[in-house]
């Protein structure tokens, strides 16, 4: 392929995808956005260095959000793995899921997402936020559909008990509420 | 809990494409990239470079490509340990039809098969440095971010070959050391087989998944709990 015929679809792909992937990522990361725009770039690369073979996959997007996965878990490997460290939300942060603002849910999704391994949290994003079938979610990441399924209620169920807790009712002492 | 759907695309919505960095700068540092690539294999020496390419790509980009990854097979030591048919009693939870040459189900806990060398020196079941440790996965075992993790077929399942952590930081990181154990996490039944097997073996993937293969739970076996 001719290196400009190669720049010139680069630049569409980056144009028409570079954002789903940063949102992709963003939530692979669980809301750190310096990381993700690292594994953003990281991944364009790659599809930039292997073109020939990306423009003739069967399932583009599919191959541009597995280099994604494995990116960040490829971030995880790092040679020293460090342990997550979880605060406890003070209680006086915790408001009525209904009545919380925004940014705080956002903020609890995060905290739980990060709880979670890297391949749940991307069982969790594929299946959700890119709405792929079993089957495809296995693909992207090399798996059976049965781990697919079995990793997805698992990380589930911890990402509900987590943001349950960090969402459950609580009041300061005159049941004012947090904006 | 409301729609995960709904909350992540919620907490991503003020990512737009106005907030992006100019494509240019994407193409600018891919460029580069494919030509450090380029530059790194017109070095390597005539007769490797198709060999070589592969790997230094993977070196470069620093780990897997995006691509479907095969399984890795490890070179075949001399010194490895064969399989043979096992022809003791079949301890109760599972089933096992072959062991090393020269070892022995040394004992079963309420969790675990252990496999050891017959007259090794420690006898304790409990204790499973350099033997085999079989056990049905709890929950966490089976869910926890394993080091080298990848897939491998065992039988008609895809099974996770993964290494054991055996060195730790202050910190509380940790990471495999140079002696630290293979992994394999099999799905077997409605549960999970996991295998614990000492770098003193030599197995290469071939000869764990012989030996996996015939390792079943019989619905008797207990997780380990914590």
């Amino acid at each position: 392929m001719r290196a400009s015929t190669r720049d010139e679809e680069f630049l569409t792909f980056v144009r028409e995808h570079r954002t789903e992937l940063v949102r992709t990522a963003v939530l692979l990361t669980a809301g750190d956005r310096d990381l993700a725009e690292d594994l953003v770039q990281t991944t364009l690369t790659q599809l930039y260095v292997r073109w020939d073979s990306f423009r003739q996959a069967r399932n583009p997007g599919g191959y541009a959000r597995r280099s994604l996965v494995n990116a960040l878990i490829d971030e995880k490997r790092r040679p020293w793995r460090r342990e997550q460290a979880t605060d406890e939300l003070p209680e006086d942060t915790v408001l009525p899921f209904d009545q919380i603002d925004s940014s705080l849910r956002t903020e609890a999704l995060y905290a739980a997402l990060a709880e979670l391994p890297p391949r749940q949290r991307a069982v969790l994003v594929l299946r959700y936020f890119h709405d792929l079938s079993v089957e495809e979610t296995a693909e992207t990441l090399s798996c059976s559909g049965g781990t697919v399924k079995s990793q997805a209620k698992r990380a589930l169920d911890k990402l509900r008990a987590r943001m349950t807790e960090q969402l459950s009712p609580s009041y300061r002492g005159n049941g004012a509420y947090h904006a | 809990m409301p729609d995960l759907r709904d909350l992540m695309n919620e907490a991503v919505a003020d990512i737009t494409t106005t907030g992006q960095p100019a494509p240019e700068l994407d193409l600018a540092r891919a460029r580069k990239a494919a030509r450090t690539r380029r530059n790194r294999l017109a070095f390597v020496p005539a007769g490797l470079a198709a060999a070589a390419a592969g790997v230094l790509a993977f070196s470069m980009l620093g780990g897997s490509s995006g691509e479907p990854a095969a399984p890795q097979a490890t070179a075949t030591s001399t010194a490895a340990i064969a399989l043979v048919s096992y022809t003791g009693d079949q301890p109760v939870g599972f089933t096992i039809d072959r062991v090393p040459d020269g070892w022995e189900v040394q004992g079963l806990t309420v969790t675990s098969l252990v496999v050891a060398p017959v007259g090794a020196k420690n006898q304790d079941a409990n204790e499973f440095e350099g033997k085999i440790l079989i056990s049905k996965a709890n929950e966490l075992e089976v869910s926890s971010d394993r080091s080298e993790a990848r897939p491998l077929k065992v039988g008609d399942v895809e099974a996770t070959r993964f290494t054991y952590d055996s060195e730790w930081s202050e910190e509380g990181g940790s990471r495999p050391g140079p002696d630290a154990s293979a992994g394999l996490l099999v799905p077997d039944g409605d549960g999970f087989l996991l295998f614990q097997i000492p770098s003193e073996l030599k197995w290469d993937d071939a000869t764990m998944v012989a030996f996996a293969e015939g390792v079943h739970l019989t619905g008797d076996a207990v997780p380990a709990q914590g």
